[in-house]
């Protein structure tokens, strides 16, 4: 109610005062708008007056001013007008009364111009009177419509408040009730459309709250459940449940666990896990990664127990971390369990690699999963090399791999072990027999797996079962392939048993009797005595009763046979009654074999006796054989020292490595091989050179090499001869080549003069025509020269062809009287140039022409002498160097003249060679000087630093006592 | 054919002095030749030829129409000579006529194998010896047409 009074208070407050408000603007406007009205007449008049009356005034028409004033004058709001000249001559004036005793009065002036002149004056007053009255009027009208417009208005106000304020009412009250609990409390939703809807919209929010808090029941009373059943959970595993806050304080701490740790549920809620865990430090430090968000397990050793406790951080919606839960299992027993596992696992791998037999496991795919030790020797490689590899990968033989396939396929699809023995080559290329046996296994549920197989290597099993099958085989072979003839005496019947063999051997007819007698006389006349003896020793029953001989016998067809008797006596009875009563023997004719071995010994006596080294030795090189002149030959004295050595062995180093590398492999690939080498005398050291023919001794019937043979030849004499012969024709060669580059020289030298001489003797005819004297002087003297050199040149070529050809008887003459003698033939041109000479004391003795070699020095201090050149000191030594070369004495003729390039030097030994076309001789002395060194078997050779640097001429000749080759 | 007056240079290779002087002799008698150049080994003909040693200087050594060769040379070879003459990318084209007493055919065919122009022997006899300079002066120098000088 107070609502209702207070709204319509308001309204009608509001009502009056905009209708006051509204009144007086209405007449204050309206008083304006007289005012407006008034002087907008007022203005209007102004002007017109002024426009009227002007030109009236101008002309002093005083009645046209009245009328025009007049006319003015009846406006009633006008209650004075005065009409004034500027120079006074002319006043007309009305006046009138207001219309009543209100307003005010306003004047105005207005002055009368023409152009610019001013003419005078109009004064003109207006009363407001009028306005007033009107205005008063209009006022009193609006009061009166204000008053009506709000009483009016109240009324309806008043009414309409009422209509709304009464529904609005019970709706409040019905809220109120409502968030008082009561949402049972229905609602009169009477009235206004409007309010009705609020209505409405309060009722279906009141449903809605009521579903929902039916569900939230729900739900509460769902959590319970599942809480109180996690709680029995958590309390009846053997795990701990437990919380932390990020202080690391429990919040939670469950589980059946806790029993074990000594824990009551709970009881540690509150408290600090670091204080708690204090003494673990795996448990502390899970706690810090815990708190720190992480996610992870962890081992720890907790009160004797291990525990495996897994950590989950705690976060709230937000992200951010609250703590973290934490949920231990004891592992202990698992622990315990796993290693007694692991030791039965290391205690059975142990057992399966210890064993020899190969054990291995695939699965249903043929990949292996794992082994033994001794498998994995087999394929060359560790346990791990193999698991999850395949047979393939190792095995090349198909043939192999197939049989391995089909055996693990027959034992997956059938689901049998399987048995299976056959030869395997394992990849380093050994080849065994294997027995395998291949078993299916499965799991728990019969699942098949795979196979486990285990192998053994039967080889010598296969061996022993081979070599006694060989034996039986042998012993077949002797009885019944072999010519063993058996024979069988009873001594107490005195009846001989021949079997057919022994009959044949013997030649006696299949069915003859035979006795001990025959059997005696056909013993060979010369061998008898010694079988009988032996027979008689045999059946002595002191001795062991053993019969084993070798002796001929003499068939009945008067052919000879070697025969072999092994025979047992067999006694009866002790002491003096003890006799033989049984003879049991075997016969074989060995006649082939006695035959062979005479003929073998005849073939040894040709070998031994032959005069070339013949060995042999086995395939490995190691020696068996040498015969008597190759044992001399390499100096080995007997049998024993030649057994003892290796083909190697008689080699030197580098034909060793030959023989092993090349000759070898060629042996035993082509059979043989022929060459030449050099055999090594083990006393002496020497070198034998041998032609070697080396082969291979095979096995008649198989071909197969059983021996390495060679049979050596001593070269040395042959080679000798051939170095002989190669070095006679060397030089032959060697004599040709200067015969030939002789005649050349000669023939081109020999020229030469002729050419001079005829050429000027030409312009010597020419000369005496025209009466030129000097010219024929000079051409004469040309001439001259020319026949002289030809003289000197033939000469020297006659000396030098004597070289060699003709020489004295050689002697034994000390170096120094040569070089002496030499000195004092050119004693004379050297003083000429002031040369001087040093001559070596105590020079080797030499063995030689001593002629020649005068000459080959003489040569040599005339050639020094001439290109001595302008030396200020010149010199020329004769000594003798401290080395020797080929085992004879250095010489040298040394000057410090202008020395020679090193191009010339090889060319200055040629015939007819200069150096300087000007200087004199004819080019043959170191020709010659080289031709008498050489014949004397030395060598000579220049040395010279070039030009200005000297030369040094050196040359070696034999010392006493040696032979001078060629030199007859 | 070559101008006249355009001076002819000869390069006589010759050891033997006698016979240098009777080669000049022979061709200052038929006025072949303006000038002759003599050296007495190979190794200064080398020298003149590649313009070393004594002979750098060009104008010293000026190129000859003709060389004259002889084979038996001391130092250096007449067939070295002219080997090293045939091989040089500048002189080869100079004509080498080698005049030697060797008539051997082991001469004569290293000769030509190495190019030389000419091969002739020495005759013995004042008449044959002044003719063969005669026609070998005017074969080479008149009626031979030489290789027209290189740019130097």
């Amino acid at each position: 109610m107070r609502i209702q009074t207070r709204i319509i208070g308001a309204a009608v407050l509001v009502i009056v005062s905009a209708t006051i408000l509204f009144v007086v603007y209405l007449l204050r406007t309206e008083r304006a708008n007289s005012r407006g009205r008034l002087r907008a007449v007022m203005e209007e008049n102004e002007t017109l007056l002024m426009v009227v009356t002007a030109g009236p005034l101008y002309d002093g028409n005083v009645e046209q001013l009245n009328i025009a004033l007049d006319s003015f004058f009846a406006n009633p709001d006008m209650v004075r007008i005065v009409l004034t000249e500027l120079e006074g001559d002319i006043r007309i004036s009305r006046t009138r009364e207001p219309a009543a005793q209100m307003g005010e009065m306003i004047t105005s002036r207005v002055p009368i111009k023409r152009g610019i002149d001013d003419l005078g004056e109009i004064e003109v007053t207006y009363s407001t009177a009028r306005l007033e009255k009107s205005l008063r009027a209009s006022r009193n009208r609006v009061l009166i419509f204000s008053g009506a417009l709000v009483l009016g208005l109240s009324s309806i106000i008043y009414l309409a408040v009422r209509g709304v304020t009464r529904p609005i009412g019970r709706l409040t009250v019905a809220a109120r009730d409502m968030a008082d609990g009561h949402l049972e409390r229905e609602i009169d939703s009477r009235g206004a459309e409007e309010l009705q809807i609020l209505g409405q919209s309060f009722i279906r929010l009141r449903d809605t709250i009521r579903e929902k808090m039916a569900d939230l029941a729900a739900r509460n009373e769902q959590l319970r459940i599942s809480e109180d059943r996690l709680r029995t959970v958590v309390e009846n595993t053997p795990v701990v449940l437990f919380a932390l806050d990020q202080s690391g304080r429990f919040t939670l701490s469950e589980g059946k666990g806790l029993a074990v740790l000594g824990l009551q549920p709970g009881q540690i809620v509150g408290q600090s896990a670091y204080a708690i865990y204090r003494d673990s430090p795996a448990a502390l430090d899970g706690v810090r990664r815990a708190l720190a968000g992480e996610q992870f397990s962890l081992v720890a050793e907790l009160a004797g127990l291990t525990l495996e406790i897994w950590f989950s951080p705690v976060r709230n919606a937000a992200g951010e971390l609250l703590g973290t839960i934490g949920v231990g299992t004891d592992i202990t027993e698992r622990k315990r369990a796993e290693a007694e596992l692991q030791t039965a696992h290391a205690l059975l791998q142990g057992v399966i690699n210890a064993t020899q037999d190969l054990i291995f496991v695939k699965d249903t795919s043929l990949t292996f999963l794992a082994c033994n030790r001794a498998f994995a020797d087999c394929l060359g490689r560790s346990e791990e090399q193999v698991v999850g590899h395949r047979d393939e990968e190792w095995f090349e033989d198909r043939q192999i791999l197939e049989s391995f396939r089909d055996s693990d396929r027959k034992v997956l699809a059938e689901g049998r072990q399987q048995y299976i023995e056959e030869w395997v080559t394992y990849p380093d290329g050994k080849r065994v027999p294997l027995e395998t046996l291949k078993s299916p296994f499965y799991d728990d549920d019969g699942k098949l797996l795979g196979l486990i197989g285990i192998s053994r290597d039967i080889s010598a099993r296969q061996r022993a079962d081979q070599a006694r099958r060989e034996s039986e085989e042998r012993l077949r072979a002797a009885i019944g392939v072999s010519q063993i003839g058996i024979f069988d005496h009873d001594q107490r019947s005195d009846t001989v048993y021949w079997s057919p063999q022994q009959r044949q051997i013997y030649g006696w007819g299949p069915n003859e009797p035979v006795s001990l007698q025959d059997f005696l006389d056909l013993v060979h006349p010369e061998d008898r005595e010694s079988v009988i003896a032996s027979v008689r020793r045999a059946h002595d029953p002191a001795g062991d009763g053993i019969w084993d001989v070798e002796h001929r016998i003499i068939r009945r067809d008067g052919s000879t046979r070697w025969l072999k008797q092994r025979a047992q006596t067999f006694f009866e009875g002790t002491g003096p009654a003890r006799k033989p009563v049984r003879t049991i023997g075997a016969v074989l004719d060995i006649t082939e074999r006695m035959t062979t071995e005479e003929e073998q010994q005849k073939l040894v006596s040709i070998i031994d006796s032959s005069p070339d080294f013949i060995g042999i030795a086995d395939l490995g090189g190691q020696l068996l054989y040498v015969n008597s002149s190759g044992r001399n030959l390499v100096g080995l004295d007997n049998s024993e020292e030649v057994r003892s050595k290796h083909i190697s062995d008689f080699l030197r180093e580098q034909d060793a490595v030959l023989l092993e590398t090349e000759q070898l492999p060629l042996i035993h690939r082509s059979g043989g091989w022929t060459g030449e080498l050099a055999l090594r005398n083990f006393k002496t050291g020497v070198t034998i050179p041998v032609e070697m023919n080396a082969f291979m001794i095979r096995e008649r019937s198989s071909g197969r090499p059983i021996a390495l043979a060679n049979i050596s030849r001593d070269i040395t004499e042959r080679k000798r001869v051939q170095a002989e012969r190669e070095g006679l024709i060397g030089e032959l060669e060697l004599r040709n080549a200067e015969l030939e580059r002789f005649t050349y020289t000669v023939s081109h030298d020999l020229r030469s003069p002729l050419i001079t001489m005829r050429g000027f003797l030409g312009y010597l005819e020419k000369d005496a025509l025209t009466g030129n004297l000097e010219r024929i002087k000079a051409d004469i003297g040309r001439i001259i020269d020319a026949t002289d050199k030809m003289d000197r040149l033939l000469r020297e070529l006659l000396e030098l062809s004597r070289i060699g050809r003709v020489m004295n008887p050689p002697e034994q003459v000390p170096f120094e009287q040569i070089a002496q003698e030499a000195a004092g033939l050119v004693a004379g041109r050297l003083q000429e140039r002031g040369i001087r000479m040093v001559i070596a004391t105590g020079m080797p003795v030499v063995h030689g022409d001593r002629v020649r070699l005068v000459e080959v020095v003489q040569n040599l201090l005339d050639n020094a002498a001439k290109f001595i050149g302008s030396q200020a000191a010149p010199l020329i030594q004769i000594g003798v160097r401290g080395e020797e070369r080929n085992g004879k004495p250095v010489f040298f003729v040394r000057d410090n003249g202008i020395g020679i390039d090193p191009p010339y030097q090889e060319k200055i030994f040629g015939l007819f060679e200069k150096l300087d076309p000007k200087s004199e001789g004819t080019g043959i002395g170191l020709a010659l000087v080289k031709r008498i060194v050489e014949v004397h078997g030395g060598m000579i050779w220049l040395e010279s630093e070039g030009l200005g640097g000297g030369s040094t001429f050196c040359f070696t000749l034999p010392r006493k006592q040696s032979a001078v080759s060629n030199g007859g | 054919m070559r101008m006249r007056g355009e001076p002819l240079l000869i390069l006589l290779v010759e050891d033997n002095p006698d016979h240098a002087e009777l080669v000049r002799r022979s061709l200052a008698e038929h006025r072949v030749v303006n000038q002759i150049r003599i050296l007495t080994d190979g190794q200064s003909a080398l020298e003149y030829l590649f313009r070393r040693g004594a002979f750098s200087d060009p104008a010293s050594s000026p190129r000859p129409h003709l060389v004259l060769l002889d084979l038996r040379l001391p130092r250096v070879d007449g067939l070295d000579v002219l080997k090293a003459i045939k091989q040089d990318e500048e002189l080869h084209t100079i004509p080498v006529v080698v005049l030697t007493t060797s008539e051997t055919e082991r001469d004569v065919s290293a000769a030509y194998r190495h190019y030389v122009n000419s091969y002739l022997v020495k005759p013995i006899g004042y008449e044959d010896f002044n003719k063969l300079m005669k026609d070998l002066g005017f074969y080479w120098l008149g009626w031979n047409t030489n290789p027209y000088p290189e740019q130097e």
